[in-house]
């Protein structure tokens, strides 16, 4: 009975505190048009600001409050009623989080386009509430296959996709014209991602696969090596040549290189050619004289993204660190960029609606080109087509060991071009 | 709400009431949310006589997602079945991770043997793709009535149909959690929890079997927070261990120090207050952003964990057992002397 009691009690309460936040809300929803002279419509940005991305969650809010700090101050310069607000919400890093932020967002503030999260895991956990309830989303840097979806209110104009990775390294093996492969790769989202993709391709052109999965940080790679090698003796036993015999290396680090350690004296994984991703062109694997030897000796061979640097970067770059007094963290001119074109959709469509900006995003963004240094090609799954990446190969020098660009890979027509093998 | 209420009920029985420290809550509530999101996953296609494919597929979440939209049948009944599996799941996972933990000597050896587990959970969830997906973990697990919008009832269409039925049906489990454990605390078995807590030696020398006790309620409890599990995954659509970290087992625990130490109504009311401080300070965040533009969301975000912080201290200075009192334990027995009038 006091139970029922105190419950009664608590439910007044609660609907008296309902009716006052709910009378504050009304007014609050008024806000974008707040006066007859200006009009404000606010950008969302939901990122991590505490938790371990939290230095990348700051610097990507910052970046978006630098865009609209700028754009005002046009719209100022030439007399428009019209002005941007930023509303930043930390999401801890996790899909309920941002979640949660989406939520309170869009019940305080009527918030229709949102810039973030950071994560890929991010963007699943907010993106039923997304759809439902047509908010746009514009993540700058979540790049998982994951999201490749069409028709959802996710829209990614920011970094290019894991896939193009995938495509770039198959083309890149393809292009040498191997047509056995051993594939290691390390066990996390990623590098599967990309195994899967690469793995994909090649088969589809008549290349025999085998993958070796490893677990990441183990302290010695030994059985991963010996298991290459066998089946690397396998491939060469059963008459394949040796130049048409290639093992790739999806991992990084000191777990590559304990493998390459153990590789180099190998008979059969040194008298082969090497592949990889990106993260192998790391100084701690160039400057190991036994570990750089044996790449360059295999002409180690990986793809990585291009860095093209355009005006707008440099502007971007220096406006942030006057801002901010400091740089700003890698892909924060993905929010930057991504800021602008929900600005500029926004004054194209004279509305910040999400069923129209849904529609106006895509036009916007292809015709956009800014501080992440390409121009911007939406797919039909609403995401970034337009991607370069290096070939480059491990070679020595007077000084030590480098890679050095041998090619090219185009993501928006998927076409390899080798300067030399 | 709901489900926080579910989850500091389940560790109010098993610390407040039976003093077993559990810091691997979210290990439970990870390990019944995963088990839903994969059967899920598996049992849409089968009864929707799709091929068995990968779950962690675009091609895969896309398909799932069409049918629940389209599919009430074959929804509702991967709904159902995943909950009892998860809930069974649960329910042993929490036996034998606690058996051979429950026979060391300190209950908080316990404890660390469960936060440990629930790292182990978190790692090889996160690391191990052909489980739960790797970090994107499993998505497209869509609102058990979604397909109601592709019926012709024009109140039930729409697109904030669902969502309020299943916050509906949160509640009402929430509300049968709750019924639960007062019924189980107020009955022999609650004073027998009461017992081992307080005094295990004495009451084994009772002739109670003090492990099986604790096992007993371990089970529960883990059973409990397995529900929980399930009802979040389709409450948020997606099943990701980032949900599942230390520091969420750590805010639950908050919110039953905060409600008061063994009594069902305290966790409740932990659970409110902790909901609406992390609700107020979010949404006044972005409002106060609104009218005050440049203004730093930061101070008013980490507010809310000064505020917890300083809500707990006051609380253990002034208040140490919670906002509500331990309570007394219903029994038929008790209730008769209480309307007696002996007792007010």
């Amino acid at each position: 009975m006091a139970f029922t009691k105190f419950a009664v009690g608590l439910l007044v309460i609660g609907l008296i505190v309902g009716g006052i936040a709910g009378f504050g809300a009304s007014f609050a929803l008024q806000r974008p048009t707040s006066t007859k002279a200006t009009t404000t419509y606010t950008i969302g940005v939901i990122m991590p600001l505490s938790g371990t991305l939290a230095s990348f969650g700051v610097s990507f809010a910052n970046s978006v409050k630098l865009a609209v700090n700028e754009m005002n101050a046009n719209l100022s310069a030439i007399g428009s009623p019209i002005r941007f607000n930023v509303v930043v919400a930390d999401d801890g890093g996790t899909p309920n989080g941002a979640l949660n932020a989406l939520q309170s967002m869009y019940q305080s503030n009527s918030v229709q386009i949102v810039i973030g999260p950071l994560t890929s895991a991010e963007v699943l956990g907010l993106r039923d509430y997304a759809d439902t309830n047509h908010i746009v989303i514009l993540p700058p840097a979540a790049t998982a296959t994951s999201l490749r979806i069409a028709g959802d209110y996710i829209l990614r104009p920011g970094q290019p996709g894991d896939q193009f990775e995938g495509s770039a390294l198959a083309q890149t093996i393809l292009g040498f014209g191997e047509k056995y492969v051993v594939y290691i790769y390390r066990g996390d989202t990623s590098e599967i991602g990309t195994y899967n993709i690469t793995s994909s391709i090649l088969k589809q052109h008549g290349v025999n696969v085998v993958g070796i999965e490893y677990t990441p940080a183990q302290s010695d790679y030994s059985n991963v090596v010996a298991s290459a090698s066998s089946d690397v003796a396998s491939y060469i036993s059963s008459g394949a040549p040796r130049s048409q015999i290639a093992v790739v290396l999806g991992g990084y680090g000191t777990e590559a290189a304990n493998m390459f350690t153990h590789a180099s004296s190998d008979q059969y994984l040194s008298s082969v050619r090497w592949f990889g991703i990106e993260a192998l062109n790391d100084n701690s694997l160039l400057t190991d004289s036994q570990v750089a030897s044996f790449m360059a000796k295999v002409n180690l061979t990986i793809t990585a993204p291009q860095t093209s640097i355009s005006p707008q970067g440099i502007n971007f770059a220096e406006a942030y660190a006057a801002a901010y007094g400091s740089p700003p963290e890698p892909y924060s001119n993905y929010a930057y960029d991504n800021a602008w074109i929900a600005m500029l959709s926004i004054l194209v469509a004279g509305t910040d609606n999400g069923q129209t900006l849904i529609k106006m995003v895509p036009l916007v963004a292809d015709h956009y080109f800014g501080a992440s240094g390409t121009g911007i090609y939406l797919d039909q799954y609403g995401d970034q087509t337009i991607a370069y990446y290096n070939v480059e190969k491990c070679v020595q020098l007077n000084q030590g060991y480098n890679f050095t660009v041998i090619g090219e890979y185009n993501g928006g027509t998927n076409q390899l071009t080798l300067n030399t093998k | 709400m709901g489900i926080y209420i579910i989850l500091t009920l389940s560790l109010n029985l098993e610390y407040g009431y039976g003093g077993q420290p559990n810091f691997g809550q979210a290990l439970f509530y990870g390990m019944g949310a995963f088990m839903t999101a994969i059967l899920t996953s598996n049992l849409l296609f089968v009864f929707a006589h799709y091929p068995s494919a990968n779950i962690c597929t675009i091609t895969s979440l896309v398909q799932r997602e069409s049918i629940a939209a389209s599919n009430p049948v074959a929804t509702l009944l991967a709904w159902v079945i995943s909950g009892l599996v998860s809930v069974l799941v649960g329910a042993l996972i929490g036996f034998a991770a606690s058996y051979p933990a429950l026979r060391v000597r300190e209950e908080w050896y316990l404890a660390m043997v469960l936060l440990v587990a629930a790292q182990i959970f978190t790692i090889i969830f996160s690391y191990d793709a052909s489980l739960g997906c790797g970090f994107d973990g499993i998505a497209g697990i869509s609102n058990p009535f979604a397909w109601l919008t592709s019926t012709s009832i024009p109140i039930l269409n729409s697109s904030y149909a669902f969502p309020s039925i299943y916050a509906g049906v949160i509640a009402l489990f929430a509300y049968l959690c709750y019924t639960l454990t007062e019924r189980l605390t107020s009955s022999p078995f609650g004073r027998l929890l009461k017992a081992v807590r307080d005094d295990w030696l004495a009451a084994s020398t009772l002739g109670k079997n003090v492990n099986a006790i604790r096992a007993q309620v371990m089970v529960i409890g883990s059973a409990m927070a397995s529900l929980a599990g399930w009802l979040y995954v389709y409450y948020i659509g997606v099943a990701n261990t980032a949900d599942y970290t230390s520091s969420f087992t750590f805010s639950i625990w908050v919110m039953m120090i905060l409600g008061g130490y063994a009594n069902n109504r305290g966790a409740i009311i932990g659970a409110l207050v902790l909901t609406l401080i992390n609700e107020l300070t979010l949404v006044g965040s972005t409002l106060i952003q609104a009218y005050i533009p440049g203004f730093n969301p930061s101070v008013v975000n980490y507010s809310k964990y000064l505020l917890e912080s300083l809500l707990l201290l006051i609380l253990l200075i002034y208040r140490p057992k919670g906002l509500l009192k331990e309570s007394r334990i219903r029994t038929p027995a008790y209730t008769v002397f209480k309307d007696g009038g002996e007792e007010q």
